[in-house]
C-alpha cells in the first residue's frame, strides 16, 4: 500500500499541470469557432447598429415552437450559405434559435446536415479557387489539377482528426491525472480509517484495563459463555 | 364625431372616479354612471360612420357630398375608420349594456370593414390606417385578453401577406408594426406568422424587413 501511495505521490508532480490543462480546456472551449465569430464579428455590430434592436423577434419570442423554429432555421441557414448580402443579418437569429432548443433531436439533426453541407460548399469553393490557381483565396494549398477529389477529401478529414486527436489527447490526459488523484485520496482515507480504528480500540482496551469500564471480560471469550 | 366621443370617454371616467369615490358598498352603482353611452347609441355611430367607411367615394349614400376633391374624400374615410376603432375600444371597455349577439353582430361588422379597407381598398392612405388601427385594437384586445384579439390578429397576417404586392412602403410599415407588437406583447402566438411568412420568403425572395422580423 505504501509503494502504492508512493506512485500516487510521485504523480502529484503532475498536480502544477492539472490547472494548467484545465485552463487549456477551458481556453479552447471559448476559443471555439463558433465563439470567436460571434465575439468579434456579431457583438460589434450588434452593439453599433441600431436596426439590430429589432433583430431575433421571433426567434426570441417566448411562444414560439420547435416547429417554427425549424422553419426558421430552414430559411436562414440557406440564406447563410447562399447569400453573402443578407448572411451576417442572419447570424443572431440563428444562434437565439440554436442556444434555445440544444436538446431538441430534429435541431440537433439540422445542425448536423447544416455542417455537412457547410463542409460540403467549403470544399467545393476550394477546389474551384485551387483550380483557378487563385492561391491567395484559398487557404489550403492543394496541387491543383493533380489530386482527385477523395484525396482532398482525406486532407480534409485528416485535419479535422488532427485536431480532433489533439482535443482527445488532452481531454485524456486530465481524466487520467483526476483519477490517480482519486486513487491517491482514497487510499490515504483508507489508511486514516484503519488507523482510526487501531486507536480507538486500544483506547477502550486502556479503559477497561485501568477503570473498569468498559469491563475487560468484554475482550475474553468467557464472556459469551 | 370625434369630439362626441371624447365627450363620452370624459363621462365614463368621470363617472367611473365617482364610482370608486362613492364607494361600491352603497350599492348605488348606477347613480354615478353616464347613461349616454348605450349600445343604441353606439349603434347609432356605427350606421353613421359606417355611411362614410364603406362608400368608395366616401360620400353618404343619400347624403350631400361636401367635396369632390380625392384627398377629403380619403380623408373622411380613414376618420371613419378610425372612429370605429375608437368605438369598439370604447364598447369593450365602457358598454356593458345590451345583449351579447348584437353586441357581436356591431364588432363583427366593424371588423369586416377594417379588414375589407385593409385589403381591397384602392387608396393607399385608407390601407395605412386601416391596418394602423387594427394594430392598436390588437395591442389593447392582447393586454386584456379579449376574445376578438386573435380575429384581429389573422386579419393582420393576411394583409401583411399580401402587402408584398402592394407597395414597398405599406410592407416596411406593416413590418415595423408587426415587429414593434411582436416585441411587446409576448403572449401571441408567432407560429401562425411565421409560416406564411417564410413560404412567402422561400417563393418569392425576401429582404432586410422580412429577415429584421425572423
Amino acid at each position: 500500500m505504501v509503494g502504492n501511495s508512493w506512485k500516487h505521490v510521485k504523480n502529484l508532480t503532475n498536480l502544477t499541470n492539472l490547472a494548467h490543462h484545465c485552463f487549456d480546456l477551458l481556453m479552447y472551449k471559448l476559443t471555439q469557432p463558433f465563439f470567436i465569430v460571434h465575439a468579434l464579428f456579431i457583438l460589434p455590430f450588434s452593439f453599433f447598429s441600431i436596426s439590430n434592436f429589432l433583430r431575433a423577434i421571433t426567434s426570441s419570442h417566448p411562444r414560439l415552437g420547435v416547429k417554427s423554429a425549424l422553419l426558421i432555421l430552414d430559411l436562414i441557414g440557406k440564406i447563410v450559405l447562399n447569400d453573402p448580402v443578407y448572411c451576417r443579418q442572419c447570424w443572431d437569429p440563428m444562434f437565439s434559435l440554436l442556444r434555445r432548443f440544444p436538446r431538441q433531436l430534429q435541431l440537433q439533426n439540422f445542425v448536423l446536415r447544416f455542417v455537412k453541407v457547410a463542409l460540403k460548399q467549403l470544399l467545393q469553393n476550394e477546389l474551384r479557387a485551387s483550380a483557378a490557381g487563385n492561391s491567395g483565396a484559398s487557404s489550403f494549398d492543394f496541387d491543383a489539377g493533380q489530386q482527385t477529389l477523395q484525396e482532398e477529401e482525406d486532407i480534409l478529414l485528416q485535419l479535422f482528426y488532427q485536431v480532433d486527436v489533439e482535443k482527445a489527447n488532452k481531454i485524456r490526459y486530465t481524466i487520467i491525472i483526476c483519477d490517480n488523484l482519486l486513487q491517491f485520496f482514497l487510499n490515504i482515507a483508507h489508511v486514516i480509517f484503519v488507523l482510526v480504528l487501531l486507536w480507538f480500540s486500544f483506547v477502550v482496551f486502556l479503559c477497561g484495563f485501568f477503570c473498569g469500564f468498559p469491563p475487560l471480560s468484554l475482550f475474553s471469550l468467557s464472556f459469551f459463555h | 364625431m370625434h369630439d362626441l366621443l371624447q365627450f363620452f370617454q370624459q363621462q365614463h371616467q368621470k363617472a367611473q372616479q365617482t364610482q370608486q369615490a362613492q364607494g361600491s358598498a352603497q350599492g348605488s352603482g348606477g347613480s354615478g354612471r353616464s347613461h349616454m353611452i348605450t349600445l343604441s347609441t353606439i349603434r347609432h355611430i356605427v350606421k353613421f360612420s359606417f355611411l362614410y367607411a364603406q362608400s368608395r367615394t366616401s360620400t353618404p349614400a343619400n347624403g350631400n357630398s361636401g367635396s369632390s376633391s380625392g384627398k377629403v374624400d380619403e380623408r373622411s374615410r380613414c376618420a371613419a375608420l378610425s372612429l370605429l376603432a375608437e368605438l369598439w375600444l370604447l364598447m369593450d371597455v365602457s358598454v356593458t349594456d345590451g345583449d351579447e349577439k348584437k353586441r357581436a353582430e356591431v364588432m363583427k361588422a366593424i371588423l369586416g370593414l377594417l379588414k375589407r379597407a385593409s385589403r381591397e381598398s384602392p387608396s393607399l392612405t385608407v390601407k395605412f390606417t386601416a391596418n394602423a388601427c387594427l394594430f392598436v385594437l390588437l395591442e389593447a384586445f392582447v393586454q386584456n385578453q379579449r376574445p376578438y384579439a386573435p380575429y384581429v390578429y389573422k386579419t393582420l397576417i393576411f394583409s401583411l401577406v399580401e402587402s408584398k404586392n402592394d407597395n414597398q412602403a405599406l410592407r416596411e410599415f406593416m413590418m415595423a408594426s408587426m415587429s414593434q407588437s411582436m416585441n411587446v406583447l409576448r403572449q401571441i402566438p408567432v407560429g401562425i406568422l411565421i409560416e406564411p411568412i417564410i413560404k412567402q420568403c422561400s417563393l418569392s425572395g425576401y429582404n432586410e424587413d422580412d429577415l429584421n422580423l425572423l
